[in-house]
């Protein structure tokens, strides 16, 4: 099994919001890397760091009150975090680009689009006005915009025109690594699957690897290679898409899937995750998902989880699979 | 299947030529410039300032300034409005009429050059000091409101009579006077839109500080800037009337509408004409600049289109 070299690797990243109500303990050492055209989808509900990973990966968290307070971020082989903000902008955009989630406020209303594209071009690269609105016309049309309506303005565009018209600009300088940040939420249905399609054919034709956050398992099945379930700032279990899908071993993931409608069987009724998101200025001891799940003993209130890996890169962060914890998981897998 | 012919297309690369005479068609000026003309006022007050500006710009090819505007001919002093004297003669036999004229170019450069200076600062100012914020922000802001505490005429007239009374004196003070309102609103403007999402989006392709503050907040931010640049301008127009008036700015013989308006009180009764020809003036500017930014105001916002 051929496998390219690793485009990003994050190791140990922890993110605190400093907060008159307290630390906000938003990212608790995630690690994952991820390979030239492939996509990692980061799932979870709200409130689970996602986005705080993503701002991260690009050094754009607000400090304050954010802050790194531990972790590396390899791109491309090296460190970020040791970068000056003056490198750091000659990165973001070419290197590593970002699609926020939602494209109606995304777009600067008092420029056309193909402005907005060009611009995105000259920031990068040293091309007068004219070349810069000629590439940008040519992008247009890879994502399915006519190249005349480059002198429209944002309002003129419907939200699934908006939404390519980001996707234009984030692969306007062919980045690396691209990070989506729900780029179908705001979207129609119908125009979600568009989107989304087209999404991950020009990523795969450009072999970027694609970062994708959503909350939503459907796009998932859709688009990602590997997936990371994250929970209270962490990443509770990852593996392929198959293992995920398939062989899923988290109770979270469980819960996960028990919340979603099945088709083939009507009647069942939906089994919500009971509880909410846990306070992040104060999580719970020990595995952090306990007081939600149903299996949870004693011991879970206790001992915080280690990675267990199930085989290869599947692995997950549950009292259940170690050996020496004595944790049943009893029933589980039995909807 | 549309859909997929584009994917198809997006894959292969093999997009068709773009006409790129399509969407030339309509700049963005002349989509300004078609709203614009919709406002009568604003076609009545572009004709006025283009009128002043004419008057401004050749008022020397229509009199002459030393022998018309500045020398007395006292045979001719005090008539009335005639053929030969539009808008009448002076008690020193001056033509008026020539002297409302070059009176255009005054009051215009003054306006001009005040409004234009307090614009840079302003703006500079507020967009730092919005956009970095924190205790920076807090204290220019703090300055800014020292100055603001003061009326800006007092402000100005301070600084007139500790430098003493000239035009380049007079516009500095109304420009000195003018930069914390240009300043407050850019500043707040700056504040508003600094945490936009596509404010981000810029950070997250490399844009510099720079670049955001002005490429994307200053061109967002544009239609206030021009409409308080619009009624900053007609106030600079009727302080310097005023200092003038009050022998604090532009000093006799030259041909200030203000200045004219001040010598000319004395016969308010037995020649109001005196008064009133450059009164008219000072009043037909500040309205022509104030329909003028109301106008272009309306027709920049692009939220408010067709």
């Amino acid at each position: 099994m051929e496998q390219g070299y690793p485009e990003l690797r994050i190791e140990d990243l922890n993110v605190v919001y400093d907060t008159e109500y307290g630390c906000v303990r938003a990212v608790n050492g995630i690690d994952f890397s991820i390979r030239k055209g492939r996509t990692l989808g980061l799932v979870g509900e709200t409130g689970a760091g996602k986005t705080t990973t993503a701002l991260a990966l690009m050094r754009l968290i607000p400090d304050p009150p954010g802050r790194v307070t531990s972790g590396s971020i390899e791109l491309l082989g090296t460190d970020i975090m040791s970068y000056s903000e003056r490198e750091m902008d000659a990165i973001r955009g070419k290197v590593v680009s970002m699609i926020f989630q939602d494209p109606m406020t995304s777009l600067n209303p008092v420029f056309t689009v193909g402005a907005q594209i060009a611009e995105a071009i000259r920031i990068h690269k040293n091309l007068d006005a004219k070349a810069a609105m000629d590439e940008a016309i040519s992008i247009m049309e890879r994502v399915g915009i006519p190249g005349e309506r480059a002198k429209e303005y944002p309002h003129q565009f419907s939200g699934g025109m908006k939404q390519r018209v980001v996707i234009a600009i984030a692969l306007a300088c062919t980045p690396q690594v691209l990070i989506a940040d729900e780029p179908t939420t705001a979207l129609d249905v119908t125009i979600q699957a568009q989107v989304l399609m087209m999404f991950s054919e020009l990523s795969k034709a450009s072999n970027t690897a694609t970062i994708m956050i959503t909350h939503d398992l459907g796009v998932v099945a859709e688009v990602c290679d590997e997936v990371a379930i994250m929970y209270a700032g962490e990443i509770v279990e990852y593996g392929s898409l198959e293992d995920i899908f398939d062989h899923y071993r988290h109770p979270y993931t469980e819960g996960l899937f028990a919340s979603l409608p099945n088709l083939n069987d009507r009647n069942a009724r939906l089994v919500p995750i009971k509880g909410l998101m846990p306070d992040p200025t104060a999580l719970p001891s020990g595995c952090h998902f306990h007081p939600r799940c149903k299996y949870a003993t004693k011991l879970c209130a206790e001992r915080a989880p280690v990675k267990t890996v199930i085989e290869q890169e599947h692995y997950v962060r549950c009292l259940g699979y170690e050996e020496d914890a004595g944790v049943a998981l009893e029933g589980f897998g039995n909807k | 299947m549309k859909m997929s012919s584009l994917v198809m297309q997006a894959v292969t690369g093999s997009a068709p030529a773009v006409d790129l005479h399509v969407y030339k068609k309509r700049t963005q000026f002349g989509e300004v410039w078609r709203r614009f003309r919709r406002s009568k006022g604003a076609i009545v007050g572009l004709i006025i300032i283009a009128l002043m500006l004419f008057c401004a710009l050749f008022a020397n090819f229509l009199f002459d300034y030393n022998t018309e505007v500045i020398e007395p001919n006292y045979d001719e002093a005090l008539e009335t409005p005639s053929a030969k004297h539009w808008f009448g003669t002076d008690e020193f036999g001056r033509d008026v009429f020539a002297r409302v004229v070059f009176g255009a170019r005054l009051s215009l450069y003054i306006g001009l050059t005040s409004t234009t200076s307090a614009l840079i600062f302003g703006v500079l100012i507020g967009a730092f000091s919005g956009y970095i914020g924190g205790r920076f922000d807090s204290i220019v802001m703090r300055v800014v409101d020292v100055f603001l505490a003061l009326p800006s005429i007092l402000l100005a007239l301070t600084i007139v009579a500790a430098l003493g009374p000239n035009i380049n004196n007079l516009i500095l003070a109304i420009s000195i006077a003018n930069i914390p309102y240009f300043a407050r609103i850019f500043r707040a403007e700056v504040l508003a839109i600094k945490d936009k999402e596509f404010i981000e989006a810029s950070r997250a392709l490399g844009a510099n500080r720079n670049t955001i503050i002005f490429r994307e907040i200053l061109p967002n931010c544009l239609s206030p800037i021009i409409v308080q640049a619009s009624i900053i301008m007609a106030l600079a127009v009727i302080v310097s009337a005023e200092f003038s008036f009050l022998g604090l700015g532009v000093q006799p013989p030259t041909p200030e509408w203000g200045c004219m308006v001040a010598g000319a009180r004395k016969f308010l009764l037995s020649s109001p004409y005196l008064t009133i020809f450059p009164g008219v003036a000072i009043m037909l500017t500040v309205l022509a600049f104030n329909l003028v930014g109301d106008a272009l105001r309306d027709a920049t916002d692009p939220r408010l289109k067709h």
